[in-house]
C-alpha cells in the first residue's frame, strides 16, 4: 500500500531536523514502527521527545500529525465532526482519523492532560486490531499500514496529580528520555544555538549542577531546550548572566532564594 | 461559741490606750449592729495591734473604720482585717494607711493576693517605716497595672530608692512611690511593665554613672522618660530588646547603662532595626567595657567612632541564616548530594550518610558592603562544597590502603587519619597533608568553576594580606608558612635558610595540581613531602631564633591553626585531616539514645495537683464536656468496672505559648523549601470556587459548540446525545480538621536522623505542624491546633495554638514554636476535648488527627486501662460523626497500637523525621 499522498502534505517533514541520537532510540523506533507496534516517548520537558518524532518521520518519510492533549480536548476533537456546508452537512476527519486513514505518525503530545474519556478512543488503534470505530458516521476506519500512534508523557511533575492508566500504558512500547549526556548535550546546544563550545560546554556543567536540584527544590530540572534558549541570547551579545537569568533562573522558578543559588552558580562557572 | 462581752473587748483597748478605748465607745453601738461577733474581735484585736504603736493612730483607725468597713463585702470584711494584722505592731501607721485603702484594694486583688501584698508591705515597712506607708497608699494605683507577684520588684525599687536617700538627703523614693504608677500607665503594653521595673531595679543597685549621676536619680529619670524612650522604637521587638538588652548591659557594665539607653533609638535607627544586629552592637562594647571602661563610656555614649563603624559593619554584615537557603541550594547544585548547612566556628565540612554538612560562620561582617560579604559566604561555602565534591572524605580504596602499607582487612576503617598518625610526628604529617589537599581541592575549583577564579583570588588575596613575614618566625613554623603562601598565591618571599626546602616542598606540591587529582595522589605526595621537610627542619640554621620562653610545639600549634583562627585565614586551619570519617560518620557518637525524657518546664508541677474535692460527688458541676471558668470535664472509660466515670477529668485550655525568635527562625529556615512544594501540591487539589462542566443533561446555559454539534448530526440524520447544556458547579470543601498533637514529656525524646543535629519528636513535629498548617491554609480548610500534655486527671492542659477562627499567621508560627515538651498524656481527655470542639463547628467532614509519640500515660492512668479509654474516646468520636486518624511515631507501635486504634485510622511513622512530608499526604488522602 502507497501512502496517499494529497491530504498529507501539509504534514510532511521537507528538511531533516537535528537530532544527535543518545543511544540505541533510532533503532528500536524503526523497529516499532516496522512492527506498527505504538510507541510511549517517556521524559523530562525539553528534553528532545518531540525533536525525535519529528527527526524520525523524516527518516521514516511519513508524515507527522501532532497533537497537544489539554483538558477539553473531547473524542470528536480527534476523530472527527459534521460540519455545516451550506444547507448540507459534511463529515471533517479528526486528525487522528487522517492520520489512520492516510498513514501518518500520530504523535499526542503530553497525553495525560487529556480526559480519560478520551485516551479510551486509542485503545482499538493500540492494540492487534488497528481500527478506529467513527461511531457517529458507523464506520470503522482500519489503519494504513504507515499509520504509528505515538504518544509523550512526563512522569515526573504530573505523577502528583494525574497518572496514565495501566490499561493505556501497556499498550506501548516505552523509550525513556533523558537529559542527554554532556558532551552530546553539549553538542546539541552549540549547533542550536550557534555558539562556541567552550560557552555550550559551560552551560550543560550549568545544568548539571542545576538538576542535582531536582527534588531538592525543583520540580523538573533545566531542559536542553532552555540552554538552547539562552545559547541563543549569548550569541546575541547578551551577558551571560542576564542570559542565564532570563532563560533559565526565571522559568525554573519563582522562589526567590533558588535564583539567587543560580545566579550564583552562573557567576561560579561563567 | 459564746459571744466577747463588749466590756471585755473594750478593756484589751483600754490596756493599750484608754484615748482609743473612748473613741470606741462612741463607734462600737453602730458597728454592732450590722458586725457579727467574729469580725467585731477581730476589729477591735487590729485596733489593739495598731494602739501598741501609736495611740494616735489607734484613734484615727476606730473613727475611720466602721464607714470604710461597711464598704467592704461582708464575707471579705474578716479577711480585710486578718491582713491588716500582717503590718504588724511595727508599722501601725501602714496598717492603719492600708485599712483605709482596702476597699480599693480588694475590689482588685483576692484573698491571696492580697496577704501576698501585705508581706511584701510589712517586709518593706520593718526596713524603712516611710516606704512601706508610701507602699500601702500607692498601691491602689498600681493594683491593676502589674501583676502581684511583680509588687516586691516595685517595692524592692521603693526601698533602694530610699536607702540611698538616706544617705545623700533626697526624696526620691517618695517621688518613686507616688509617681510610678503614672509612669507606668503610659506605658501601653502592659507586658513591658515588668521588665522595665527589672530593669530599674538593676540600675538602683548599679554603681554611679560615669557622669556622676547617682542610680536612684537615674532610675527616677528611666521609669520616669521610659514611654517616650519606649514610645521613639519601630516595633514591640525593639521594645522587649531595649529591656532585656538594657538588663545585660546593667548586669555587665552598669556604668554605660544610662548611655545605652539614652542613645538606644539612635542605634536602633543604625542597624536598621534588627535585633541580631543590635545585640551584636551592644556585646561588642561589653567586650570593650571588660577591657578598657573610658573607651567603653565612648562606646555607648557614641563618641567613639569604633561605635559607629561597628554599626556600619554590622549593617553590611550578611547573617548566615538569611542566606542559607540560597547557600544550600548552591552548595547542593554543586555536590549533588543533600547538604546541611549550620552555622558554627570557621567554615569546615564533613560527609554524613544524607551526603554532607557545611559549617559555616554566624555572620560574614568582615567587608564593607553586603555583596562582598556574601561573596565570603559563597566562596567558603564553593571549598567546602569541593571537599564533598572531590572525595576528601571519601573512604580509600583497599588498593591504596595496601599501597601506603595500610591494613585493608574488612572492618578496618578505610580513612586516612590512621595512615598520618603513622609518621613520626603526626602532627607535621597532618599540616603538610592539609597545605597538599587544600592546594588540590583549590585547583580542581579552578579548573571546573572557570567563573570563580576572581573571586578566590580577591578572597584569598585579602586572607594572604594577614599572614606573618616569614623571615619572623622560627624555621620550622616558616617553612610550613612558606609552603602554605606559596601553595595559595604561588609567589612568597622565601627566607634563604628556608629557600631549599620549600622551593622543593612546592615543587612536590604542584603534582596534585592537576585535573582529575584524587586523595591518593595527595598521600603519595605526602609520602615524598613529609621526609623532605622534616629533613630541612632538623638542620640548624636559625632564620629568627624562637623566643626562649615559647614552647616550641605551641608555636607549631599556632601556625597550624592559622595563627588566629578562621578570621585570619578562611580555608587553610580547620581541615583536621580527614578524622571527619570517623566522627561524622552515622551521626553523632553518643547522643543517639536518651538517658531519660526530659522535662523542659520546670513550672510544671511534678506532683498531681490537689483536688479540691471529688468532682463526681459535687452535683452542682456542669455535664460533662461542657467548659467552666475553671476547665471542661470529662467522662472516662473505666475498663474493668465497664462504665464511664463521670466528669472524671477536667481540660484546661489556654493559649500556648510564644516560642523564641530564634526557635521560629530555626523552624522556618528548616522547612522553608518544603513548605513552597507542598502549597503547590495542595494548590491542585484546592477546588476552584466554580468549575464550568460541559456537555451536561441540563445547566443553566447551553453549550453552544455541543448545541451546534448536535444540531448538524440530527441534520445529518443522527440521533445526537442530548448532552447541550453547560452548568457551572460550585464546589466546596468543607472540611474542619482538629489537629491534637502529644506534647508530653516524651516528646523531648531524641530520634535518629542520619543528619549531624540531633533531632526531638517536638522538633519535628512543630515542623510537621508549621507545614500542614501552611498546607491547610491553601487548601482552604478550617483547622485548629490543640497541644497536649498534662498532669494527673484534674489537669490535662490544652494548649491552643491555633483554633478554628484564628487565622494562619506568623503569630501561630510563633505558638508552634514555643511547644515545648512537658508532664504526661492522658490521651482520651485530649480527644474528647478536641472532638467537642469539633462539634461546635458546621462543617460536613469533621476530622481529628492525633499525633503522638507513644502510648498515652498520666497518673493512674496507664497500660490498659489508658488504651482502653482512648479507644472508647475514638469510638465516642466516631459515633458522633468525626472521623478520627491517628499518627504515631513511635517505632515499637505495633505491640499496642493494633489494640488501640482497631476502629480509628492509624498510621506509624516509624521514621519519625519523615513526619514532617508524610503527614500532609496522609491528609490529603484522607480529604481528597
Amino acid at each position: 500500500m502507497t501512502t496517499d499522498e494529497a491530504p498529507l502534505d501539509a504534514y510532511r517533514i521537507r528538511k531533516e531536523p537535528f537530532y544527535l541520537p543518545v543511544r540505541d532510540e533510532v533503532t528500536l523506533f524503526e523497529l516499532a514502527a516496522r512492527g506498527k507496534t505504538p510507541v510511549m516517548l517517556k521524559g523530562p520537558t525539553g528534553c528532545g521527545k518531540t525533536r525525535f518524532v519529528e527527526h524520525m518521520a523524516y527518516r521514516l518519510n511519513r508524515p507527522l500529525i501532532t497533537i497537544a492533549c489539554h483538558e477539553d480536548l473531547t473524542a470528536s476533537d480527534l476523530v472527527g465532526r459534521y460540519l455545516l456546508k451550506g444547507d448540507d452537512t459534511v463529515w471533517a476527519d479528526g486528525p487522528l482519523s487522517l492520520a489512520v486513514r492516510h498513514g501518518a505518525i500520530c504523535y499526542l503530545d503530553e497525553i495525560v492532560e487529556a480526559r480519560k474519556d478520551t485516551t479510551v478512543v486509542i485503545h482499538p488503534l493500540s492494540d492487534a486490531r488497528r481500527i478506529l470505530p467513527v461511531e457517529k458516521r458507523g464506520e470503522v476506519i482500519a489503519a494504513h499500514d504507515e499509520f504509528l500512534l505515538v504518544i509523550s508523557y512526563n512522569p515526573g511533575y504530573q505523577s502528583l496529580v494525574k497518572e496514565l492508566k495501566q490499561s493505556t500504558k501497556q499498550r506501548f512500547l516505552a523509550l525513556e528520555f533523558d537529559y542527554p549526556p554532556a558532551e552530546v548535550e553539549s553538542h546539541i546546544v552549540q549547533r542550536e544555538a550557534g555558539i562556541g563550545e567552550t560557552t555550550a560546554a559551560s552551560l550543560v556543567k550549568l545544568a548539571e549542577k542545576v538538576r542535582n536540584l531536582k527534588h531538592h527544590g525543583l520540580d523538573e530540572g533545566v531542559s536542553t531546550r532552555l540552554l538552547i534558549y539562552a545559547g541563543n541570547l549569548i550569541r546575541e551579545g547578551i551577558a551571560p548572566a542576564v542570559a542565564c537569568r532570563v532563560a533559565i533562573a526565571q522559568p525554573l522558578t519563582d522562589d526567590a532564594d533558588m535564583q539567587r543559588a543560580i545566579g550564583e552558580l552562573v557567576s561560579t562557572i561563567f | 461559741m459564746s459571744e466577747p462581752p463588749r466590756a471585755a473587748l473594750r478593756a484589751r483597748i483600754d490596756v493599750v490606750s484608754s484615748k482609743a478605748a473612748a473613741v470606741f465607745d462612741e463607734v462600737v453601738g453602730d458597728v454592732a449592729q450590722w458586725a457579727p461577733h467574729e469580725v467585731l474581735a477581730a476589729w477591735v484585736e487590729l485596733g489593739c495591734v495598731i494602739a501598741s504603736d501609736s495611740s494616735v493612730a489607734a484613734i484615727k483607725y476606730f473613727r475611720e473604720t466602721p464607714s470604710l468597713l461597711r464598704g467592704v463585702t461582708p464575707e471579705r470584711r474578716l479577711v480585710a482585717l486578718d491582713v491588716g494584722r500582717v503590718f504588724g505592731r511595727h508599722a501601725a501607721h501602714a496598717a492603719l494607711e492600708y485599712i483605709r485603702q482596702c476597699p480599693v484594694l480588694l475590689a482588685r486583688l483576692d484573698d491571696a493576693a492580697l496577704r501576698q501584698w501585705a508581706e511584701i508591705g510589712a517586709d518593706l515597712a520593718r526596713e524603712d517605716y516611710g516606704a512601706g506607708i508610701e507602699y500601702v497608699k500607692e498601691s491602689f494605683g498600681i493594683a491593676g497595672l502589674i501583676p502581684v507577684d511583680r509588687f516586691a520588684l516595685w517595692a524592692e525599687i521603693g526601698l533602694r530608692l530610699s536607702r540611698e536617700d538616706a544617705a545623700v538627703k533626697d526624696y526620691l523614693a517618695l517621688s518613686y512611690f507616688r509617681s510610678s504608677a503614672d509612669w507606668l500607665r503610659e506605658i501601653a503594653d502592659p507586658g513591658l511593665r515588668p521588665p522595665l521595673l527589672a530593669l530599674a531595679l538593676r540600675v538602683a543597685a548599679a554603681e554611679g554613672a560615669p557622669s556622676g549621676q547617682r542610680p536612684g536619680q537615674l532610675t527616677v529619670d528611666l521609669l520616669r522618660y521610659a514611654p517616650v524612650l519606649l514610645g521613639s522604637l519601630p516595633t514591640d521587638e525593639t521594645r522587649r530588646a531595649l529591656l532585656a538588652l538594657g538588663t545585660r548591659v546593667a548586669e555587665r557594665a552598669p556604668r554605660m547603662v544610662g548611655d545605652f539607653l539614652r542613645h538606644a533609638p539612635e542605634v536602633v535607627r543604625w542597624v536598621e532595626g534588627s535585633i541580631a544586629r543590635w545585640t551584636e552592637w551592644v556585646e561588642e562594647g561589653l567586650a570593650i567595657a571588660d577591657r578598657h571602661l573610658e573607651r567603653a563610656e565612648a562606646y555607648f555614649s557614641l563618641r567613639s567612632k569604633q561605635a559607629i563603624e561597628v554599626a556600619q559593619r554590622l549593617s553590611h554584615g550578611v547573617f548566615l541564616r538569611e542566606v542559607k537557603s540560597s547557600l544550600t541550594f548552591y552548595a547542593e547544585a554543586l555536590c549533588g548530594c543533600p547538604v546541611d548547612i549550620q552555622a558554627g566556628r570557621g567554615a569546615s565540612s564533613a560527609r554524613t550518610e544524607r551526603g554532607g554538612v557545611i559549617t559555616l560562620p554566624e555572620r560574614i561582617t568582615r567587608y564593607r558592603t553586603p555583596e562582598d560579604n556574601f561573596r565570603f559566604y559563597k566562596v567558603l561555602t564553593l571549598h567546602e562544597a569541593g571537599h564533598l565534591q572531590y572525595g576528601t572524605y571519601e573512604p580509600l580504596s583497599p588498593a591504596a590502603i595496601r599501597w601506603f602499607g595500610g591494613d585493608d582487612r574488612p572492618g578496618e576503617a578505610p580513612a586516612t587519619t590512621s595512615l598520618l598518625d603513622r609518621f613520626p610526628d603526626a602532627r607535621l604529617a597532618q599540616n603538610l597533608w592539609t597545605i597538599v589537599e587544600e592546594a588540590r581541592v583549590d585547583f580542581l575549583l579552578r579548573h571546573e568553576y572557570p567563573g570563580i577564579r576572581r573571586d578566590m583570588d580577591a578572597v584569598l588575596a585579602e586572607q594572604l594580606r594577614g599572614r606573618p613575614p616569614l623571615e619572623t618566625l622560627p624555621r620550622r613554623a616558616a617553612i610550613l608558612e612558606g609552603l602554605l603562601q606559596l601553595s595559595v598565591a604561588d609567589t612568597a618571599e622565601i627566607p634563604l635558610p628556608v629557600l631549599d626546602v620549600v622551593t622543593q616542598g612546592y615543587q612536590l606540591l604542584s603534582r596534585v595540581r592537576t585535573p582529575g587529582a584524587t586523595v591518593e595522589d595527595v598521600l603519595r605526595v605526602l609520602f615524598e613531602l613529609y621526609p623532605l621537610v622534616a629533613e630541612g627542619l632538623s638542620e640548624d640554621t636559625p632564620i629568627a631564633p624562637a623566643p626562649a620562653d615559647q614552647d616550641p610545639q605551641a608555636e607549631f600549634d599556632q601556625l597550624a591553626m592559622g595563627h588566629a583562627p578562621i578570621d585570619s585565614f578562611a580555608f587553610r586551619d580547620t581541615l583536621a585531616a580527614p578524622q571527619v570519617h570517623t566522627t561524622q560518620h552515622g551521626g553523632e557518637p553518643g547522643r543517639t539514645e536518651p538517658a531519660a525524657y526530659r522535662v523542659e518546664d520546670p513550672q510544671t508541677p511534678q506532683g498531681s495537683p490537689a483536688a479540691p474535692n471529688h468532682p463526681g460527688d459535687d452535683e452542682t458541676l456542669p455535664a460533662s464536656g461542657r467548659g467552666t471558668d475553671d476547665g471542661f470535664w470529662y467522662d472516662e472509660w473505666d475498663a474493668v468496672a465497664m462504665e464511664h466515670k463521670p466528669r472524671w477529668c477536667r481540660v484546661k485550655e489556654r493559649p500556648a505559648d510564644d516560642g523564641d525568635s530564634d526557635d521560629v527562625e530555626a523552624l522556618l529556615a528548616e522547612t522553608r523549601g518544603a513548605m513552597r512544594s507542598l502549597v503547590r501540591a495542595f494548590e491542585t487539589i484546592r477546588p476552584e470556587a466554580f468549575r464550568k462542566r460541559r456537555r451536561q443533561p441540563d445547566g443553566d446555559e447551553i453549550d453552544l459548540d455541543a448545541a451546534l454539534a448536535a444540531a448538524i448530526e440530527r441534520r445529518a440524520g443522527l440521533s445526537p446525545v442530548e448532552h447541550y447544556y453547560q452548568r457551572r458547579d460550585k464546589t466546596v470543601r468543607d472540611v474542619a480538621a482538629a489537629l491534637l498533637v502529644d506534647v508530653s514529656g516524651s516528646t523531648g525524646r531524641q530520634i535518629h536522623t542520619g543528619g549531624p543535629k540531633p533531632r526531638r519528636v517536638i522538633d519535628v513535629e512543630r515542623e510537621s505542624l508549621a507545614l500542614l498548617g501552611a498546607a491547610l491554609h491553601t487548601l482552604g480548610d478550617e483547622y485548629a491546633i490543640y497541644a497536649f500534655s498534662g498532669q494527673g486527671r484534674m489537669d490535662v492542659a490544652c494548649r491552643v495554638i491555633k483554633d478554628f477562627e484564628t487565622p494562619w499567621s506568623p503569630a501561630v508560627l510563633r505558638r508552634i514554636g514555643g511547644m515545648r515538651p512537658m508532664g504526661q498524656n492522658r490521651d482520651g481527655a485530649a480527644i474528647r476535648h478536641a472532638t467537642a470542639r469539633l462539634h461546635e463547628r458546621p462543617a460536613a467532614i469533621k476530622l481529628l488527627i492525633i499525633i503522638s509519640d507513644g502510648r498515652p500515660l498520666d497518673d493512674d492512668y496507664g497500660a490498659d486501662y489508658a488504651m482502653d479509654d482512648t479507644r472508647s474516646a475514638l469510638q465516642d468520636a466516631r459515633a458522633g460523626g468525626v472521623r478520627p486518624f491517628c499518627v504515631t511515631v513511635d517505632e515499637r507501635a505495633d505491640q499496642y497500637i493494633a489494640a488501640m486504634y482497631r476502629d480509628v485510622q492509624y498510621a506509624i511513622v516509624s521514621d519519625a523525621a519523615s513526619l514532617p512530608q508524610r503527614l500532609p499526604r496522609l491528609y490529603r488522602r484522607l480529604t481528597v
